[in-house]
Formats: structure tokens, sequence, C-alpha cells
């Protein structure tokens, strides 16, 4: 059962950016969206989290059209987006950034403790710099406080805008194996992403270019030789 | 699996914790006394030093506390926030009508015109905020300031509210008509102000407000109702800004409407921003500081006595002086100290709140020109 289906959608700044992109993400899945910049990837995360409202199209989670919605209704309904250059906020502790992602489940205290175990368990060296003012965090440990702030609010729609952005090879294989467990424990996830070593824990490919979706695959699909160095180049080994 | 990082930040590297101080520090005995030594001093310059002084100075100095509840009230809504109000004065102006025609013209209590004061703070603020706060930054400011200006030509000439060109009396309350008695009456609401400004900043609706500032795009990813926040914030600003107003009108004991210039509106930002952006003790020192720049002139003639040996060199009335010494020490700030005077004593302040004396401690992050929006 698709938990996302985007249909038709169309986003623009002054210009088009996104001309009629369409796909569907089963429930439960990890799916990458790749492409070079400018191809709309990030137009297209923002909007299915609310933070730009499209021109036409649909967007439907778990078959109900959610396409304007603000991010302050969309967020209950369990959509969270790890944004882009991470934008933790630096002056406040990295308890408190979490407690902010966990705002629309600020009236259940037990709850928002129970999910900050949870993000300590995927992230132990958070747990170990709860009280550190989050901009003294190196850029990984930004990362992981950026997904355990999104995964506060108890999401079932995970977005991460460029997981592995600025982040060294062994440290975004590392952020891509908690996402997978993140995944594996139920939260379906969109990444975007520019790097292909993410590959191996995805279970769609999505590839954009020019506001316009040219590939979408499962499986082993994506694991041909000539699409990968059509579409995605080689990856690092 | 759990994830170890393979890098560590600056602050791991040295086991300091940022915002939770240093916990394996405990003054020593001696290091306890010197602080004690210095908040007696403290507490003598507030609260034992004006019983001798000449009520005129009495009241220069309750000005001085209400400056710092206005400073607060701004402090709220451009260090929290990081929006600019250049129309200020005219919260603080109609809080002080307001007072003065509960107390004056209706006959009822300095307590139900103080409380009536920020109720009307708050109100404007909701009315004026639920309309603009669809626009921020700088439209926001022009907002506000067209907004002192509508309050200033026309809020201000409503004769039955202000008493027209005589302006409308408003005696202090009973039992605190003595200047000095009066002046502890201010200090109170300060600790007051103090006190809500401290604990809203402590609730998640404070540290939303800081995330708002920071990022309010990514706030809102979070469900956080941007707009509603920043509304609130500004209520909160309105009715300290009431506040304020009461507490001046009750100090000169009659109100004028042509108190209430843009002028005075600019000299609040001014003095916000020198005292520092999200420092309470910056910002009440420095807003005490802005209205006792006359007083201090008056008393410490050096700088007039300077000035008047500079061939055609302007007389520096204390209107004038505000507006000069001001945006110099504005420039100064931005350019020098962007954190004001919160930034120059927080090692002080540290220290005295039994924290190690470190004279590199300026805070985790300084207060950058771009946190106000405009």
């Amino acid at each position: 059962m698709a938990l996302v289906e985007v249909e038709d959608l169309r986003v623009s700044y002054e210009n088009p950016v996104l001309l009629g992109v369409s796909f569907e993400v089963e429930e439960g899945e990890t799916a990458v969206l790749f492409g070079l910049n400018g191809a709309g990837k990030t137009t297209t995360v923002q909007t299915i989290a609310g933070l730009l409202k499209p021109d036409a199209g649909k967007i439907r989670l778990g078959g109900t059209d959610i396409a304007g919605r603000p991010p302050s209704k969309l967020v209950p309904m369990g959509v969270a987006l790890v944004p882009e250059g991470r934008r933790v906020f630096p002056a406040l502790s990295v308890a408190n950034n979490l407690r902010l992602g966990a705002w629309v489940r600020r009236a259940n205290g037990s709850e928002v403790d129970e999910r900050r175990e949870l993000v300590f368990e995927y992230f132990p060296r958070l747990s170990e710099r709860v009280d550190q003012a989050a901009g003294t965090l190196s850029g990984g440990e930004q990362q992981m406080l950026a997904i355990g702030r999104a995964l506060m609010s108890k999401p079932k729609l995970l977005l991460i805008d460029e997981a592995s952005l600025g982040l060294s090879p062994a440290l975004a294989k590392t952020v891509f194996q908690v996402v997978k467990r993140i995944n594996d424990d139920g939260v379906t996830v969109i990444i975007v992403e520019q790097n292909v070593g993410v590959l191996p824990y995805a279970d769609r490919v999505l590839i954009m270019e020019k506001g316009t979706l040219i590939f979408s695959g499962v499986g082993d699909e994506i694991q041909d030789a000539n699409l990968r160095e059509s579409y995605l180049g080689k990856a690092e080994e | 699996m759990a994830v170890e990082t393979a890098s560590r930040g600056p602050a791991a590297e040295t086991g300091e914790t940022v915002e939770g101080g240093e916990p394996s520090f405990r003054p020593s005995p001696i290091g306890w006394l010197a602080r004690g030594i210095v908040w007696a001093a403290i507490a003598w310059l507030v609260l034992i030093f004006p019983l001798g002084r000449e009520a005129f100075e009495l009241q220069r100095y309750s000005e001085a506390v209400i400056f710092g509840i206005i400073g607060l009230s701004l402090n709220v809504l451009l260090g929290y926030v990081g929006q600019i109000s250049l129309g200020h004065q005219a919260f603080v102006g109609i809080g002080a009508f307001t007072s003065a025609y509960i107390v004056t013209e209706q006959n009822l209590s300095f307590w139900v015109g103080v409380a009536a004061a920020v109720a009307v703070g708050g109100l404007q603020a909701l009315v004026l905020g639920g309309v603009s706060l669809r626009i921020t930054g700088l439209y926001f400011a022009l907002v506000t300031l067209a907004y002192g200006l509508v309050a200033e030509k026309n809020i201000f000439q409503i004769q039955e509210l202000t008493g027209g060109g005589l302006g409308q009396p408003a005696p202090k309350p009973k039992g605190f008509e003595s200047d000095f008695r009066y002046y502890y009456l201010c200090l109170v609401f300060l600790a007051i102000v103090l006190w809500v400004d401290w604990r809203m900043m402590r609730t998640k609706s404070g540290r939303a407000l800081l995330a708002l500032r920071e990022n309010p795009r990514v706030a809102s990813t979070f469900g956080v109702n941007v707009r509603l926040l920043t509304l609130f914030a500004f209520v909160v600003s309105g009715a300290f800004a009431g506040l304020g107003g009461a507490l001046l009108a009750h100090n000169d004991t009659r109100v004028s409407p042509e108190t209430w210039s843009f002028n005075l509106a600019l000299i609040f930002v001014i003095m916000t921003v020198v005292g520092g952006l999200r420092s309470r003790a910056g910002v009440v020192i420095g807003s005490a500081f802005f209205a006792l720049i006359g007083y201090l002139l008056d008393k410490f003639t050096i700088l007039q006595d300077g000035l008047n040996a500079i061939p055609g060199a302007p007389d520096l009335s204390p209107e004038i002086a505000r507006l000069v010494i001001g945006p110099v020490l504005l420039l100064l700030t931005l350019t020098l100290t962007p954190g004001g005077i919160g930034q120059q004593i927080r090692p002080i302040v540290r220290w005295l709140t039994g924290h190690r004396f470190d004279l590199k401690d300026r805070g985790l992050k300084e207060v950058q020109i771009s946190d106000v929006r405009a």
C-alpha cells in the first residue's frame, strides 16, 4: 500500500521548478531521490513537508490529500523533515533541540521522554552531549541531532534532505545505517541524496532532472550497471 | 546498532559543556565571600544609595528602572523573535494615558490603572499584530512606525484621553506618594517583569521563540505555528510596554502628548540593542543608562565642559544628548560588540552566579546584526 502518492506535482518560484512530478512510495520503504543540483529534489520534499505550496497536483498521505497544508497540520499527521544543511539551533542545547522536535507532542511529557530515549538508542553520542549547545557539535553529530529532532515528532514519513552533505564517507555510511534501522522500525523514509553510497539501503530509487522524474525503479532495477553509469556515475568504494 | 561518530566537536575535545556550565567547578569559601561582597555592593547601589537623594534625583532613578522594563519589553520582540518595533513609544504612551485616565478621570485606583494599561498594551499588540504579522522584517517595522505616527498625530490628540496640551494628571498611588517609596515600587515591578521574562523563556513556548528567531522556516517544520507564536511575543511585549508607560506617567505625575514622539521610539530600540539583545542584565543596564544620560551630564559636567570648549559645538541638552550619544554607542555596539553591554558583562554575571571567571566567555553565539530580520 502506498503511503505517499505524488501526482502531477507542479511548483514554481518565479519560474517553474517542478513540471509535473508523479511517484509513489510504499509504506515501510526507503526511497532515494537522486539528481543534480537544480533538479527539483529539495523542492519536492519541501512541498511534501508543507513548506511550499504547489501550483497544481496532488500529494496523498495514506490516501488523504495533503497538498498545500502547512507543516503545523502535517507534523501531527506524521510528516517530519530533516532540512538540508542540518539547521540545528546552535544556541540551544541538544536537549532543547530535541524538545522542539517534539513540539506537537509537547502536552504528553512521558511520550516525549520515550521518544528522547529512542533517539538516544539510535544516537548514543547525543546522550553524552545532552546539555551541550548544538552549535558546538561536530558536523556528524549535528546531522544525528537533526535526524533525532525530526524523530521526536513520531513520524510515519521521514523526509531527509541531503543526509550525507558535508560528511566524510565513513560518517555518511554510519548515518545511512541508522536511517536504515529507523526504516526497519517502521518509518517510511524519503532521502534526497547525491551520494550513491546510499544505494545499498534503498528500496526505491527516483531520479530527477530539470524538474521532472526521469527514472523510478525498485530492487534490482537500480543495480543495472548501465543505469548506474548513465544516471549516477560509479559509486566510490 | 548504535552509532558512534568518527569525529568529535570542539567541546567534546575540551570536555566543556556550554549550556550546562562547569559542573565540576565550585567556588572556594573566599570565592563565595568575594561574590557576596560584590552582590552586597550592587544591593547597596540599587537599594540604599538612593535613600538620601533629592526628590528630582529619585524621579530620574525611577525613570531608569522603568526604562529597564521598557527595554525588556522591546527585548521580547527584538531579542527573542527578531522583529523591530519602531512604534514602541505608542504602546508606552497609550499605557501612560490609559493609567492616568483611569486614575484621574474615572477616580479608580492606581492598581486598576496599571492593570488597564497592561491589558490595553497587550490588546493593541494583539490587534496590530493580528493584522500585520503576515509580514515580517522591514515591512513589519514600517507598520509599527506608521502605528507610532498615527498614535502621535491622532490618538494622543484625543482631548478626553490625554487632556490636550496640558496633559493628563497622574498622581502617585496611595502609600507611595513619596519619590523614594515610588522608586521601590518601580523596582518591585521590574523584578516581576524580570521573573515573568525568565519564566517565559524556560517554557516550551520560550524555547520555540528562540528557535523562531534562529530560523522560523525550520521551526515551522516541527509544527510550530510561527505567526501565532510571534503574535504571543508581541502581546507580551505590548503588555510590558503598557506597564512601563503607566509607571512613567505616575512617576512624572503628569503625562503630556508631546512626550511620545518618534525620537523616543528610536531611543527605545537603541538602548535595547546597546544593552544587548537577549541579555536581561544588559538590557536593564543599557536602558537605565539612556534614562540617566541627562542626569549624568548634569552631575558630571566634564563632558559638557569638554564640548563647550569646542568652537561651534552644540549645547548638549538631555534630549539631544540621547540622540547624539545613542547612535554613536549603537555604531560601536554593532561593529565591536554585537552582544552589547550584556556581552561585555557576561564574565562578571557568570562569576557572580558561581561560575569560574573567564574573560573569554562572551557567550556561545554573539548577537549578529542579521538577528534582526529587517
